[in-house]
């Protein structure tokens, strides 16, 4: 059994703002394995991308973590200091963050950010890591590295510049890999290659990668396992088969029926009726309820737990056994 | 675009500009009302005698303005204006007909120059830490404390500080620090100070604002992720960021000493360029003042352009053009 | 009652709950712009009735009483001629009033005219303006004031014309760049999108952000004319003596402070004191109008 890299616990977070308060995280749970890929899943404001910034620290403005635990290794995240934390950054656990335009310092040579996370965990000296970086641009497919690591990420096209990024988040070898919508910000060819290349990254490495994603797609064509987020809520997480023959919560048969697969010409598309909002207050009810096709009153009445309907198979609904029975 | 032809574009542009500057100020020089020259300097040339008989005060003004070049048609003289300013020949001022302009400007230049460098650098070594405190200790009551002062610091103009310390130096904590004259460096304290007060408040202001504005951006995170310890993001990333706006501040700032050097000369009676336009303004000394304001004009535009060289240097985003 | 946003969860304020309401309340929370205003509202108020309270004209001299510190009878001294400082201070607010207001207005109507040409007009329009702009930026304004004021005198008038006529560049660059960006502005296409009118775009979206940010520019102008104004005083070109103004004192206070420093201290520090209520003014407008920008 692969060694656990990532646990997260319970996890809680709001943000204060001037007049209110807002729950984006309200009780989120997951693990990520040495080798895995899992896929979180979910709509703009469903917390997914807070939740993983929490766990790491890289919450911005007024956001907290009131609650829960976050283990890497066994190392509770939540509890380290400051240096400690940027220890664990970059050296074991790498960011890619959605916009590689503003998420590169643009006045600084791409190379030498690369290289600066090397140098930062004393993971090489001057030569080596000027070495391993030149080595990480021609794995990553950026074309002559060795002038172009004098470049500036203005000279870099979009989809170079996330390859640049993910070069910068695996320098140092780490063992888990976070992607926070790494393809949203891309045309769909480069998509591919960008995804292609995470991919053939990772086996080679046994890599945890953890993908970030609102995009149905991504998700089910890439991970082992999918985690579907609403309301800072987990409403299911399952492998990859199961989740995609057995869904069994009524959001995710809502995202499946509102995707256009490729090949089908005459199923009608269903959107879900309603839209996605953030909390002001913590979620006492389901918080799907006012979207959702199998809602009945005990789901306005009960915070639905997630609670394991298969193999490894975790739902947060009340009617979980019917929806899986019941196909598309 | 190469360095040279973007140099010989903008000292174009310096010259264009100039010879328009120079255009306007002695076509506004020329407007009625008022004689050209008040009547003090031709009375002083024609002695006590006469002033009084208006036929030969008619005599002695087309003597002058013969001697000046003043009966030709206003655009030759314009012209011929502007080619002297550029070869620094301005010939003799009014007031003291015997004493070349050149040789006056020769000595109150670079006072004036030290004084408003000095400012600027003062503003410069000062203002950026303090900007970068407040910065990082945003919302606090250091914070708070740094931005009304420096406000207070801006609002204040430079002559009623100088006044103040003149009070305060010369009054009440004599033989601390000079309030006058010029020789000695303890001479520039007090005046340097006067003029920086300002110009720091403004740029503590602006560092704060440009350094918060840096650390809000996306980039900032993406090194936090990487574990990049906190003074070098502070420093490597953000900073970086903010100095190269803090340069395009720099320019206008300096243009804003060199004004202020006139008041500040006058209050503490240094022998600069300010000190030289105050009376020659007065006295209606045309050609001092004139050429006064052409060299200080001058000044600013060679060091806007030095500043925007430097900008170009600092940030790779930005082509000269 | 407020209405929560799709997709970012920020409740937006009701259209019908008053900007005006909010910015005032923003305002309030900066006790020195509160405080700035109470000491503007009392010069304003003092430069209008100044004259009638004064104990004496400003002109009124009194040889016996000259050179004296703080009495009772005059509050603020006297000069080297008698005069009555404090009214001499009563009667420079009304002067400073008339002149930074009357320059501001004079540079403001000028800059928006312009401005306005400019970025309506387009084309040559913008191009004369825009090199009139830099023009005037890269001339300081003062030398052309201290130019100006030499030749038409030196009285209220061409002084306030002086500077009024050399001060607007600024207002001229910011009208234009509004303008500017509010034809081309997402806004625009936006509420056109959802078939407003072309009134209603420029009464709800142009008009409310043109004002913040001329109110704003105003605030500041204000006592950067007066600084102007007492500044050609200390180098001689203010207004002729005997009519009073600030800088005046200041200048002339200059050579006397080490005999009479009473002299100095109370023009010199109701001037500063002035400023610094204007600014904090200014400086609270445009927290409280402009939330996001400057500085």
């Amino acid at each position: 059994m692969a060694e656990t890299l990532l646990a997260v616990e319970n996890l809680h977070t709001l943000f204060e703002r001037q007049d209110d308060v807002i729950y984006a995280v309200n009780g989120v749970s997951f693990t990520v394995a040495a080798g895995e890929t899992l896929g979180i899943v979910g709509e703009s404001g469903s917390g997914k991308s807070v939740s993983v910034l929490s766990v790491l620290g890289l919450l911005r403005g007024s956001g907290r973590v009131t609650e829960g635990s976050a283990k890497f290794s066994g190392t509770e995240l939540l509890r380290l200091k400051r240096r400690q934390l940027e220890d664990i950054r970059g050296r074991d656990i790498g960011f890619i963050f959605q916009d590689p335009m503003t998420s590169l310092n643009p006045t600084m040579r791409i190379g030498d950010q690369i290289m600066e996370g090397m140098l930062t965990h004393h993971y090489a000296g001057r030569r080596a890591a000027f070495k391993r970086t030149v080595d990480l641009l021609a794995e990553v497919g950026i074309p002559d590295p060795l002038s172009r690591f004098r470049n500036y990420p203005h000279e870099f096209s979009g989809g170079m510049r996330q390859r640049v990024m993910i070069a910068m988040a695996i320098a140092c070898e780490p063992q888990l890999l976070i992607a926070d919508e790494p393809t949203t910000a891309l045309d769909v060819t480069v998509q591919m290659q960008v995804l292609s290349l995470l991919q053939s990254l990772r086996i080679k490495s046994r890599m945890g990668v953890v993908i970030i994603t609102h995009d149905f797609g991504v998700a089910t064509n890439f991970c082992d396992r999918i985690m579907v987020m609403y309301a800072g809520k987990v409403m299911e997480s399952a492998p990859l088969e199961e989740f995609l023959q057995r869904p069994a919560h009524p959001y995710t048969i809502g995202l499946k029926s509102s995707i256009i697969e490729v090949g089908q010409t005459s199923r009608p598309l269903k959107p879900i009726p309603g839209t996605a909002r953030p909390l002001t207050e913590p979620p006492r009810a389901c918080p799907f309820v006012e979207r959702c096709t199998f809602a009945q009153s005990a789901c306005r009445e009960q915070l639905p737990e997630l609670r394991l309907v298969g193999q490894d198979h975790w739902v947060a609904c009340l009617r979980a056994e019917e929806v899986m029975g019941h196909v598309g | 675009m190469g360095i040279v032809r973007y140099l010989i574009k903008r000292l174009i542009s310096i010259i264009i500009t100039t010879s328009a500057i120079i255009a306007v100020g002695y076509t506004l020089m020329n407007l009625a009302p008022g004689s050209f020259f008040s009547s003090t300097s031709i009375a002083g040339e024609m002695g006590q005698l006469a002033v009084t008989d208006p036929k030969l005060v008619q005599q002695y003004e087309h003597m002058f303005e013969a001697r000046y070049g003043l009966d030709q048609p206003l655009w030759e003289q314009i012209l011929k204006y502007i080619w002297h300013s550029f070869t620094f020949n301005f010939g003799n001022s009014f007031e003291n007909p015997s004493t070349p302009i050149m040789s006056q400007l020769h000595t109150a230049f670079p006072i004036s120059l030290e004084l408003a460098l000095g400012a600027v650098v003062l503003a410069i070594v000062i203002g950026i830490p303090l900007g970068v405190v407040a910065a990082l200790n945003r919302n606090t009551w250091i914070d708070q404390v740094l931005t009304t002062v420096s406000l207070g610091g801006l609002a204040v103009p430079s002559y009623v500080l100088a006044v103040f310390m003149v009070l305060l130096f010369g009054v009440w904590w004599q033989n601390v620090l000079p309030v006058n004259g010029w020789g000695q460096w303890q001479d520039a304290v007090l005046p340097i100070i006067a003029l920086g007060v300002g110009n720091i408040g403004s740029i503590t202001r602006y560092m704060r604002g440009s350094l918060i504005e840096a650390l809000r951006q996306d980039h900032i995170r993406t090194a936090e992720a990487k574990g990049v310890r906190y003074w070098p993001i502070v420093i490597r990333h953000a900073m970086r960021n903010s100095l190269t706006a803090l340069i395009t501040v720099v320019g206008p700032m300096f243009a804003f000493t060199v004004v202020g050097t006139i008041f500040v000369e006058q209050i503490f009676s240094i022998p600069g360029m300010g000190s030289l336009m105050a009376p020659a303004f007065q006295a209606d000394d045309f050609p001092l003042a004139m050429a006064e304001i052409y060299i200080l004009c001058l000044l600013v535009m060679v060091m806007n352009l030095l500043v925007d060289l430097g900008y170009a240097l600092f940030d790779p985003r930005v082509k000269l053009e | 009652m407020a209405v929560a946003s799709a997709t970012t969860g920020l409740t937006l304020p009701s259209t019908r709950r008053s900007p005006l309401g909010a910015a005032w309340r923003r305002y309030r929370r900066n006790w020195l712009a509160v405080a700035g205003l109470v000491w503007v509202a009392m010069f304003v108020i003092l430069g209008i009735i100044g004259p009638w309270v004064a104990p004496s004209n400003y002109a009124t001299t009194n040889f016996l009483a000259a050179n004296q510190g703080p009495t009772w009878q005059h509050i603020f001294g006297t000069d080297n001629l008698g005069h009555d400082m404090f009214s001499e201070i009563l009667w420079s607010v009304q002067n400073a009033l008339e002149i930074a207001f009357g320059a501001t207005l004079v540079s403001f109507i000028v800059g928006v005219v312009l401005g306005l040409w400019a970025g309506l007009k387009g084309g040559t329009a913008d191009m004369i303006v825009m090199r009139l702009v830099d023009f005037m930026f890269a001339f300081p304004t003062f030398f052309m004031d201290l130019i100006l004021v030499t030749k038409f005198g030196r009285g209220m008038g061409p002084i306030l014309f002086a500077i009024g006529i050399t001060g607007w560049a600024g207002y001229a660059r910011l009208i234009r760049s509004l303008v500017l960006g509010m034809r081309n502005g997402e806004m625009v296409e936006a509420a056109r999108a959802l078939g407003a009118t072309q009134f209603h775009i420029m009464r709800r979206y142009l008009f409310p952000n043109v004002m913040n940010n001329m109110i704003v520019a105003l605030a500041f102008g204000i006592p950067g004319d007066l600084t102007i104004m007492a500044g050609l005083s200390v180098v001689g070109m203010g207004l002729r003596p005997p009519l009073p103004s600030f800088g005046n004192m200041i200048a002339a206070a200059g050579g006397n402070v080490l005999g009479y420093p009473w002299l100095m201290y109370f023009p010199a520090g109701i001037f500063a004191v002035t400023l610094l209520a204007f600014l904090f003014v200014a400086d609270g407008l445009q927290e409280a109008l402009n939330p996001k920008g400057g500085f």
